[in-house]
């Protein structure tokens, strides 16, 4: 096989198709994505790590919501704060699957989410 | 470089860069392949790899670790200690993050940490203790 056999490119989406398996020595998802929070709600991420920061109109404290058009299950995301100003995630129907409800975002700490139907925690780190 | 529709070959270094016109490399399963066992030594230990074991070395402290050096932005690591050792992760500012900022002891190959790499830190993303 080639290098580049059983990947298989398609609208925007790689795809190893002729493999089970994918095996790498190191995984990076490079810099974050720097999203602002407006109105709860943050935009569609175009990458698999980003960094929240509070927008510019009301409710730039808490986000219920992160876009997620073009997104399949499966999707792997990775939450971290970009300050010391928190951004709290808050549990919401159909977008948000929190357990507890809350978390706190400031700037070191992390949260993973994977999409199911909505995008479910997997795992949160408070590391301040 | 050679591209492949959004992925880029770096042949002389080994790596994959997906983006450009990608917006997602999808997969069944992913696997990091076996670990890499490494040495702690002056609370210091140099990683290669997202999949980890560190062990003791020779040098001045070997069962608390502080910095893991290598890795770029964007890294995902997890680290493991060997089989019989008692390790302390070491919580710093410009080093690890761990929750709470409070340092985390380990003595068993089945308690792992994950860590994203970002703004030159490991910042910890999650911990099992399956002891």
């Amino acid at each position: 096989m080639g290098a580049w056999a059983g990947l298989v490119y398609n609208n925007g989406l790689i795809r190893c198709e002729n493999t089970d398996w994918l095996e790498i020595d190191k995984l990076n998802l490079g810099d974050p994505e720097i999203l602002e929070v407006n109105d709860g709600e943050v935009a569609t991420p175009t990458k698999s790590f980003i960094q929240l920061e509070r927008g510019t109109v009301p409710n730039i404290s808490q986000c219920h919501t992160i876009g997620a058009s073009g997104f399949s299950a499966g999707t792997i995301l990775i939450v971290r704060g970009l300050s010391s100003e928190i951004v709290t995630m808050l549990d919401s129907v159909g977008n948000l699957d929190l357990e507890p409800a809350a978390f706190g975002l400031t700037s070191y700490s992390t949260m993973v989410l994977v999409r199911v139907s909505g995008w479910s925690e997997v795992a949160r780190s408070d590391n301040n | 470089m050679t591209a492949y529709r959004g992925l880029t070959h770096r042949g002389v270094e080994g790596g994959i860069i997906g983006g450009g016109v990608t917006n997602f490399v999808r997969l069944n399963r992913l696997s990091f392949g076996p670990a890499e066992t490494i040495d702690v030594d002056d609370n210091e230990a140099t990683a290669t790899k997202t999949n980890v074991i560190l062990q003791e070395g020779s040098s001045g402290t070997t069962d608390s670790v502080k910095f893991i050096r290598g890795g770029t932005d964007g890294d995902i690591m997890i680290l493991r200690c060997a089989t019989s050792i008692t390790l302390e992760y070491s919580n710093s500012t410009d080093g690890m993050r761990l929750q709470v900022q409070s340092n985390y002891v380990v003595t068993s190959p089945n308690n792992p940490i994950w860590f994203v790499r970002s703004g030159g830190k490991w910042l910890e993303l999650f911990r099992a203790a399956n002891d």
